[in-house]
């Protein structure tokens, strides 16, 4: 299954490292990846394949708990989200 | 498939910043087969499905939950309207707290379906469960109810209307050591719809499958803060267009949801509700979007356009975005659940009246709006019967979920908590005059209005 990963925070060295780091341990496969930086805030957005659905709420609850120590918000949900509301 | 940076973010800052949620999967439940001359096994067979039913909808709305960054904020049963299965022989209430115990104990919110069918006249055993809804809103939690009144094929029925009048004013005095919050657990309808997933008129109709899944979605928040950033300059018509958009959206994760539970459940997805649903919470107000449309003040003239564009407009955009829509679909203005209405209410910028034209254009009627408690019963009734007309002559759903407040008079306070949130008494022509209603005491049937010539 894809699912997409946003974070939203402020910008500070190493926060894409430990987030795809801890993608890579949980065994998931990146496939697009974008992050824009405006002053001191980034805004990150990736997508990602994950081949057992059945460990999507484990990973997906490991890197929201991330959020704090990074000082950023992650959030993670399926990929058909996106696809339904943004294209017809 | 190609995605930007900013339709993933504009996602998440929906739901984190604008408060995007589904407002309710509901799960509706059929009771027809279940049917027995015996009550005591009546009751267990229809309290033994909907405990079974209920917890699987939990654990699936969960699961779903999970899988996607939209919460969803209610879950909910409607059953068949409890009169088509009820008999002379049958304790309502008692009936009402084993549904009450199960629906408690598997986590559902609210069980929609203690309703009456009674657009062309009451059966008999109708009239045994009207006179004792009022016990059953006042000694169950979760359990909600409806008459429908009135249709553009058959007219009013005046009798039923009166009654919801006394449904009204009975809970609302039986609950009155809590604000009166029986009342809000009863509507009454004209051209009541049979797959509404909203409360408190949810049930499920004779047309309907056995057991389908309905979904409502909120999201004023989104729509109100997108006219603030970007539609300021924006023409009347470009305005409407970027709703549309917005509605699109959210009416697409909405059947997205939807979907997923049902197929989770193994039952079909029925429809999907657009109605722009609002919370107490500020920033998630129909209110605010009105406001912010340019009306400086809710209930100001203007207001009444701005409300009708706005909800053609969200149906324009749902309608685009799923196969199956239905429910009540438009925008909600129940005043108690509504920061924004609240506010007008308390200043006096919006009144009774003009919330009465206001639900000419939208869905649904007058919604959460509490009145004094020592209205009379005819008086009460001449105001449902005003509000259901609306919908009788225009051929659209209207409703009355009134709350004649016990012991309150015009300008006190009322707080329900949760989603039911907290309003200010409204004041209603001719209740300090301690008038009646001779009109409605007439009795009979307002005939089913003419469908051509409309001027």
């Amino acid at each position: 299954m894809r699912f997409v990963l946003t974070a939203v925070g402020v910008n500070k060295p190493g926060v894409l490292a430990q987030i795809t780091r801890r993608l890579a341990e949980k065994g998931a496969n990146i496939l697009d990846i974008s992050q824009k930086i405006l002053s001191d805030v980034y805004a990150l957005f990736l997508i990602a394949e994950l081949e057992d659905s059945g460990n999507f709420k484990e990973l997906k609850e490991d890197i929201e708990a991330m959020s704090e120590r990074l000082g950023a918000k992650i959030v993670l949900f399926e990929e058909s989200l996106l696809r339904y509301m943004h294209r017809i | 498939m190609n995605f930007q940076l900013y339709e993933a973010i504009e996602t998440v800052a929906m739901v984190e910043l604008e408060k995007l949620d589904i407002r309710t999967v509901t799960l509706g439940v059929s009771l027809l087969d279940l049917l027995t001359d015996d009550f005591v096994e009546f009751k267990k067979r229809v309290a033994d499905r909907v405990y079974t039913e209920a917890s699987r909808l939990v654990k699936v709305a969960r699961e779903v939950e999970d899988r996607y960054a939209i919460p969803i904020v209610n879950k909910r049963i409607s059953i068949t309207p409890i009169s088509l299965v009820f008999k002379k022989n049958f304790d309502l209430l008692e009936l009402a707290k084993a549904i009450d115990g199960a629906v408690k104990e598997a986590g559902v919110d609210f069980i929609g379906g203690f309703s009456v069918l009674a657009e062309r006249g009451y059966r008999e055993v109708d009239e045994l469960v009207v006179k004792n809804l009022p016990l059953v809103f006042a000694e169950t939690e979760r359990v909600c109810g409806s008459i429908a009144a009135g249709s553009t094929k058959h007219g009013l029925n005046m009798k039923a209307v009166l009654d919801s009048a006394r449904i009204m004013k009975q809970s609302a005095y039986l609950t009155r050591d809590r604000d009166s919050i029986g009342a809000a657990k009863f509507v009454v309808f004209s051209n009541a719809v049979e797959d509404n997933p909203f409360m408190a008129g949810a049930f499920l109709g004779m047309n309907q499958y056995d057991r389908m899944l309905s979904v409502g979605i909120s999201g004023p928040g989104v729509v109100k803060t997108a006219i603030e950033v970007f539609g300021k300059d924006l023409k009347l018509n470009e305005l409407a267009e970027l709703i549309k958009r917005l509605a699109f959206k959210i009416t697409r994760a909405g059947a997205l949801i939807g979907r997923e539970v049902a197929n989770a459940l193994g039952v079909p997805f029925g429809i999907v509700d657009l109605s722009l649903a609002p919370t107490p919470a500020v920033g998630d107000s129909v209110a605010e979007i009105i406001e912010a449309m340019g009306i400086e003040r809710v209930g100001y003239p203007g207001t009444t356009a701005a409300l009708a564009m706005l909800t053609d407009a969200v149906k324009k955009g749902g309608v685009m975005a799923v196969d199956s829509v239905g429910g009540l679909s438009g925008a909600f203005i129940p005043v108690s659940e509504d920061a924004g209405m609240i506010d007008a209410a308390i200043k006096g910028d919006l009144i009774v009246e003009k919330l009465e034209a206001m639900t000419a254009v939208c869905s649904v009627g007058l919604d959460m709006v509490v009145v004094p408690g020592n209205i009379s019963d005819e008086l009460l009734a001449g105001l449902i019967a005003d509000e259901l007309m609306i919908g009788v002559v225009n051929a659209k759903t209207t409703a009355c979920r009134i709350i004649p407040a016990y012991g309150k008079k015009s300008g006190d306070f009322v707080r329900f908590g949760g989603l039911l949130g907290e309003s200010v008494v409204m004041s209603v022509r001719g209740v300090e005059k301690g008038a009646g209603c001779d009109f409605v005491k007439r009795g009979g049937f307002v005939p089913a209005p003419i469908t051509s010539f409309r001027n």
